[in-house]
């Protein structure tokens, strides 16, 4: 792991569960440890029944498992640390649950994220207890939850204890309401429906974005809904009747719609022709295209529309000489130079050397070929460090703005906590708060609360960008890796 | 070039008889042989060949118009296998009339480069002359409008020699995108913005048409091939220069690396290409001052270089 990836895990434990439950994940981080081992290098620093809570806590997020090596007689704890950076896409998750069923659903779910594992009953009454709402809303609130299991958002796990599995077959079953055995069918959210729904997501956006037709992308919406869930880079054969009976709009023109995305430069869709019209989806064509974009947009803005040329440029050609890359490009011979170099020292651009092989007299006469090409793996690999350092850098400004002004957002809060309870009780109204907001806090303090927040959302709504081509760089990753 | 080689020995074989007639004559005989080597091409003419094509001149008639021809520079002798062949030397430029020998070598080696020109060094090696004389030679043959001096595009210094009357081949003055040895950007930024122009009008055009009611068809109507937009450049009067084909493929071209045109190959086999937006929105880098860093690779919370002591980032942040 990248000393970024590190200090960005640091970051969000210390922000979610305190700077304690950090330091003392913080030695995991650089390989699995039993507790023992951990709890002498916090020695001084953390009591041992400290380092056993936060392990616990960890473990019921699932941002520790428990490991128990063949070899040894001890348990060791390994961080996970996938684990831990998916916290910055909940406000994501919440929100694809949230326009897809609902607020109850949201609620559901933001219990359940809350919780890290738990049985059905105790997500249930935890959301009712969280929200306020009565109890007769039980049965209203399990049918919404067990509903969220089989539309596979949560999915059985097994507790943190070593050696216990879910069966594949039951992961997606839910409980009944009196079963015996409920309280201990624990349940987690499943990452990988949420990461599928994200990615539909994108790439709708990106068909809408090339055919300026909101059809295609209702079209495309139901192609992908009827994709079997696998990371397979190209997806199952989906029949054209399945999706003429599952499309709302546009059935009319659907062949049509469907050759257009097909004939398209940007490949998305494959078309088998016969008696049985069958269409899939190319999964991994379809992220390379989105990471190019991603790459396009970096280098020109990082270093201009010309440079932004001639990287795609290179490119689509594979290996180019300078000489080449100039005429394909058409920019003046110096200026190609400027640039070429300019990216070469940022590591964009990779050289390959030719060398013409020596005379028979011994010396070289001939000059060398100088081949520019892309090294596409190397290239994401450092975008990923970059924009985890960004995400860093993001986070250690919230954090230090939070600590800067403590006392006054701890004061907030307070009061904040205070006016809920009231409004709860319906005891005061409007004005009562806006006087005793007034009275607590002076008008400069009330500025600077604003500024604070209006500082906190640029930094969140930045860091969740952000993460989006974390996202689809990851999933570049996979669908390379899987096909090697 | 070899079919028409020997289209031009057939249609030779098959002229024979009524030419026999004439070509007693000096002057047509002259003619004749000269017309005999010309469709020989590269090939070149034996002497074997020229009695089997012109059976009707003697021998001492042969000699003397070969020789004639000899030294009027119209042919040239070759040595292949160890027989003669006679060449054709080309349209004879006119060789200056008080040129000396000297003169009249490294003029035959700048003529023989054609419109690729000749560089000095390569004329220095070949006609083995000192570099003043050769200065010299070159000098006075420019002032007798007999060659003229050509600045190449590949390197700014090397300046090519060819015949006063030659246009340079596009190798040497760059094409369309050069004029007078000057890169024209500003010209290749117009055409791509004409270009762009078009396509993004004939998308809205074709999106926007109501009568056409099928999709795939509005579709297929906002593509446009590169005769298309030439058309439309050359109406438009943009373009001084006379642009080909690919020309415009190459501006398109540009386009596409500019991420906003895409092209495809249409069921003709004719590259299309279409106006076309970025796959995603914005791009995320940009929003945060660390997206256009130059020194994030050294940016680390031990070092002295961090974000909280970032000038950029405390702008950024500010409150």
């Amino acid at each position: 792991m990248s000393a970024d990836y590190c200090r960005i895990c640091t970051s969000i434990l210390r922000d979610y569960f305190g700077q304690d439950v950090s330091e003392i994940a913080k030695p995991l981080q650089w390989g699995q440890k039993s507790l023992i081992t951990l709890s002498t290098m916090l020695d001084g620093k953390y009591p041992r029944h400290l380092v056993q809570e936060t392990l616990i806590v960890l473990l019921q997020f699932n941002f520790v498992s428990a490991i128990c090596n063949v070899h040894s007689v001890q348990i060791e704890y390994k961080l996970n640390m996938e684990n831990i950076l998916m916290i910055l896409r909940y406000p994501k998750y919440l929100s694809i649950i949230k326009r897809k069923f609902g607020n109850q659903y949201e609620e559901l779910v933001e219990t359940l994220l809350c919780l890290g594992r738990a049985s059905l009953s105790k997500i249930v009454s935890e959301c009712i207890k969280s929200q306020n709402k009565p109890d007769d809303l039980y049965n209203n609130y399990w049918e919404k939850a067990t509903e969220l299991i089989r539309n596979e958002y949560f999915k059985r796990t097994p507790t943190y204890v070593v050696w216990t599995e879910v069966k594949q077959n039951k992961l997606f079953t839910p409980p009944t309401k009196n079963q015996k055995d409920e309280k201990k069918m624990l349940f987690t959210l499943n990452y990988n429906k949420f990461h599928q729904d994200m990615r539909n997501k994108i790439i709708i956006d990106a068909v809408v974005r090339t055919f300026d037709d909101t059809i295609v992308g209702e079209v495309m919406s139901t192609i992908l809904n009827q994709c079997a869930d696998s990371n397979a880079p190209v997806s199952n054969p989906i029949s054209l009747q399945l999706i003429r009976s599952n499309l709302s709009v546009g059935h009319n023109y659907l062949l049509e719609y469907i050759t257009m995305i097909e004939e398209d430069p940007t490949k998305f869709l494959c078309k088998s022709y016969g008696t049985m019209c069958n269409i899939t989806v190319n999964f991994k064509q379809i992220i390379n295209c989105l990471n190019d974009s991603i790459m396009d947009q970096v280098v020109s803005y990082k270093f201009g529309e010309s440079s932004a040329r001639l990287f795609r440029a290179t490119r689509s050609n594979k290996l180019l000489e300078l000489e080449r890359l100039q005429q394909t490009a058409l920019i003046p011979d110096r200026e190609t130079k400027t640039l070429t170099s300019e990216l070469f020292m940022n590591n964009y651009l990779q050289v390959q050397e030719l060398r013409k092989p020596n005379t028979r007299l011994g010396r070289n006469d001939g000059k060398s070929f100088y081949l520019y090409h892309l090294n596409e793996r190397q290239l994401h690999q450092e975008l990923t460090e970059e924009i985890l350092k960004m995400i860093g850098n993001c986070m250690m400004w919230k954090f230090k703005t939070c600590e800067d002004n403590k006392r006054l957002l701890k004061n907030k809060a307070r009061f904040d906590g205070m006016v809920q309870g009231l409004q709860d009780k319906q005891e005061a109204d409007n004005d009562f708060f806006e006087e005793a907001m007034d009275n607590l806090f002076s008008p400069s303090e009330r500025i600077l609360l604003d500024s604070i927040n209006r500082l906190l959302r640029k930094c969140q709504l930045n860091i969740m960008r952000l993460d989006v081509c974390l996202f689809l760089f990851h999933s570049y990753k996979r669908y390379n890796e899987t096909i090697r | 070039m070899s079919a028409a080689v020997k289209r031009g020995h057939r249609d030779d074989l098959a002229d024979v008889a009524p030419a026999a007639k004439k070509a007693r004559d000096p002057e047509t005989a002259e003619q004749r042989v000269l017309e005999i080597i010309k469709c020989s091409g590269n090939k070149g003419v034996s002497d074997e060949d020229l009695i089997r094509a012109c059976p009707v001149l003697t021998i001492e008639e042969r000699v003397d118009v070969v020789n004639k021809l000899i030294t009027s520079n119209a042919i040239t002798l070759h040595k292949v296998k160890d027989t003669l062949r006679y060449k054709y030397k080309g349209p004879t430029a006119s060789t200056p009339g008080d040129a000396n020998t000297e003169e009249l070598v490294v003029f035959n080696l700048i003529r023989d480069s054609g419109r690729k020109g000749i560089w000095i060094r390569d004329v220095r090696i070949k006609s083995n002359l000192g570099l003043p004389r050769l200065k010299k030679i070159l000098k006075s043959l420019e002032t007798k409008k007999a060659i003229k001096a050509v600045k190449s595009v590949a390197a700014a210094r090397k300046i090519v020699y060819m015949l006063f009357d030659l246009e340079p081949d596009s190798s040497i003055t760059g094409g369309a995108w050069y004029s007078n040895q000057e890169f024209e950007s500003e010209f290749i930024e117009i055409l791509t913005k004409q270009s762009y122009k078009f396509l993004e009008a004939k998308k809205s055009k074709a999106l926007k048409n109501t009568s056409i009611r099928s999709p795939l068809v509005k579709y297929n109507t906002s593509y446009a091939t590169a005769d298309r937009v030439l058309e439309f450049i050359s109406k438009t009067g943009v373009s001084k220069v006379r642009l080909t084909v690919e020309d415009m493929i190459s501006i398109l071209d540009l386009l596409v690396y500019d991420g906003l045109a895409a092209k495809r190959i249409n069921s003709e086999g004719k590259i299309e290409y279409r106006s076309t937006k970025t796959l995603l929105s914005r791009n995320a880098v940009s929003f945060l001052p660390c997206g256009s860093c130059p020194v994030i690779k050294r940016c680390s919370d031990a070092n002295q270089l961090n974000c909280l002591n970032c000038k950029h980032m405390k702008i950024w942040t500010t409150i």
